[in-house]
């Protein structure tokens, strides 16, 4: 069956259900520093650089779960326009920011830049971002399904936008020590549980990458995933086979060799795979930015370097998801397959 | 969820794989094959889509907006025992099941860009992007009719939303319309026929995994 949302769009979807699991967090942060805050602070957040306005996060996500859901009036124009309306609303100006952010040091923006709220470029920016995320880490977490895993153990980088000036990423793949693969050397694929994955989206190697394993990787990247069945992987080279346990001339006269990593079989997803720990840690975190992250977050921080959801919002812990239910094995079908294949025959 | 459209492959094409559903006790498996085969594609497919579907931002030599490719990453799939669904996201697929009429809600009109600086943008956004206008009350309201955009009726008959360029002459930003219709588009997704090759692939490679592992010859 292939179902298609109402006007209204979809009510649920993966990437919807873990749009709406985040937690407001406003900082009056600026995109480098807010690159220093832990990513599993960042991945449970709705944050923007320089949003001080807890009002205008909350409309703000609002937006972004009808962007996902792309139902009547989800459209870009419409919800830009809505958000703009909030910001002048909460009283917010390129120059002056919200009201009380010259207290905490947020410089004025220029009308229009990327600095600048109310600026197309930056609402659109947001809300695609927010978009690509929540697609590629719903992407992510159904790529991770042992079954799914199983069949398909690889993905390979992909143009999935195009841009007017496209950045290399085939310099930065080799660059985390990617291989390229196919015959033209072009093909950027590596296994599901290659840490490569971290570190084309990590912020100490790129400038530009938004701390994530999955999809967009960086800022308006265009860059997504498809996957990779295993028999393309074992043609490309990507897996090399384990060697037939059954004894022949060969293989008696070779001596077995230690099974490379891409041999071992990937190791099933964790419940902490799909969302980062609900306690993170201020450590290493520079005592200007802890400042102002204090100043925002009002008493949320404790001597005790911690931060969690209950100290910044008086709620509970957000629970951990329950894990996939464990796949069942084929050989429970194998009979029935068989008798398939007898009644084909 | 209240779908408005749905689609039930049902291929006759497909003996191999109708014969396994028969003979299968439990489909869970099989259809969770299918579902990430099936989304794959269907993701691929608009992708693929989405390259030669922005005609107007083509003609008006504008930025594409990107939104077929954006609901090509909302592609999503869910299986159990009985059945495999494929979400899409986004209205614009229900082209494929025939022509679309859009009509305004709670406006007058439509506004459909006619210029590359409309494309992707509501009216009221380039009158908010024009230069605030300065002076008394009376001198504000004819500068912002000059920088704004004001109604305006073609030679043709057609009602357009314009900008003045001070000159005497006019800049032509919207045409506004009160229903257009959007042709259909079955190619916004893949057919019922390629839905159904997709599965019985799979459904083929299932079997042979299956039988590989009890060690029957293929």
């Amino acid at each position: 069956m292939l179902t298609i949302p109402d006007p209204y769009g979809l009510e649920s979807s993966d990437a919807l259900t873990l749009a709406k699991e985040r937690q407001l967090l406003p900082t009056s942060l600026s995109s480098t520093e807010i690159r220093e805050l832990d990513s599993g602070l960042k991945a449970r957040s709705v944050f923007s650089a320089r949003t001080t306005n807890a009002t205008y996060l909350s409309a703000l996500q609002t937006r972004v779960e009808r962007y996902l859901a792309k139902g009547y009036e989800g459209d870009l124009a419409t919800l830009r326009v809505e958000l703009k309306k909030e910001l002048a609303r909460a009283g917010y100006t390129p120059e002056k920011g919200f009201p009380g952010d010259k207290a905490l040091g947020i410089p004025p923006a220029k009308p229009g830049s990327i600095q600048d709220l109310s600026s197309d470029r930056r609402i659109n920016l947001i809300l695609r971002t927010q978009l690509r995320l929540m697609t590629g880490k719903a992407q992510r977490n159904a790529g991770l399904d042992p079954r799914t895993l199983q069949r398909y153990p690889a993905w390979e980088l992909i143009r999935t936008l195009d841009r007017e000036v496209p950045r290399n990423w085939a310099v930065r793949w080799v660059k985390v020590g990617g291989t390229l693969y196919g015959p033209n050397k072009n093909r950027m694929i590596a296994l599901k549980t290659d840490p490569i994955w971290q570190a084309i989206g990590n912020p100490s190697n790129f400038d530009d990458a938004l701390d994530v394993d999955h999809p967009p990787f960086a800022y308006e990247s265009g860059m997504g995933w498809q996957q990779i069945k295993k028999a393309e992987c074992i043609e490309l080279g990507v897996i090399i086979p384990a060697p037939d346990p059954s004894p022949t001339p060969t293989s008696e006269a070779t001596p077995p060799t230690p099974p490379t990593p891409e041999q071992t079989p990937p190791p099933p997803p964790t419940p902490s795979d799909f969302l980062p720990p609900a306690v993170t840690s201020t450590d290493g975190l520079t005592p200007t930015i802890l400042a102002r992250l204090k100043s925002t977050l009002g008493t949320a921080l404790k001597a005790a370097k911690k931060i969690t959801w209950r100290w910044i919002f008086g709620q509970e812990e957000i629970n951990t998801p329950t894990p996939p239910p464990p796949t069942e094995t084929l050989d429970l079908l194998v009979d029935l397959a068989t008798a398939a294949h007898e009644r084909l025959r | 969820m209240s779908d408005f459209v749905k689609i039930k492959v049902v291929d006759d094409a497909t003996p191999i794989l109708l014969s396994l559903l028969n003979t299968l006790g439990d489909k869970t498996l099989l259809h969770k094959d299918i579902a990430d085969d099936m989304a794959d594609y269907t993701r691929f497919h608009i992708r693929e889509a989405s390259k030669t579907r922005h005609k107007t931002a083509e003609k008006l030599k504008s930025k594409k907006t990107g939104y077929l490719s954006d609901a090509a990453e909302t592609v999503e799939a869910t299986s159990d025992a009985y059945a495999v669904i494929i979400r899409v996201s986004s209205p614009i697929f229900k082209r494929v099941a025939g022509p679309v009429t859009i009509r305004p809600r709670g406006k007058k009109y439509l506004t459909i860009p006619i210029h590359k600086d409309a494309v992707g943008k509501k009216a009221q956004e380039l009158w908010w992007n024009a230069p605030k206008p300065k002076g008394n009350r009376q001198t504000k309201r004819r500068r912002r009719l000059i920088q704004g955009l004001f109604f305006v009726k073609s030679k043709k008959g057609n009602l357009l939303l314009a900008k003045s360029n001070g000159d005497g002459t006019i800049t032509p930003y919207y045409a506004l319309k009160t229903s257009v219709i959007l042709p259909q588009d079955e190619g916004l997704l893949p057919s019922a026929k390629q839905m159904g090759q997709v599965a019985e692939k799979t459904a083929a490679e299932y079997l042979e995994e299956a039988m590989q592992k009890k060690g029957i010859p293929l």
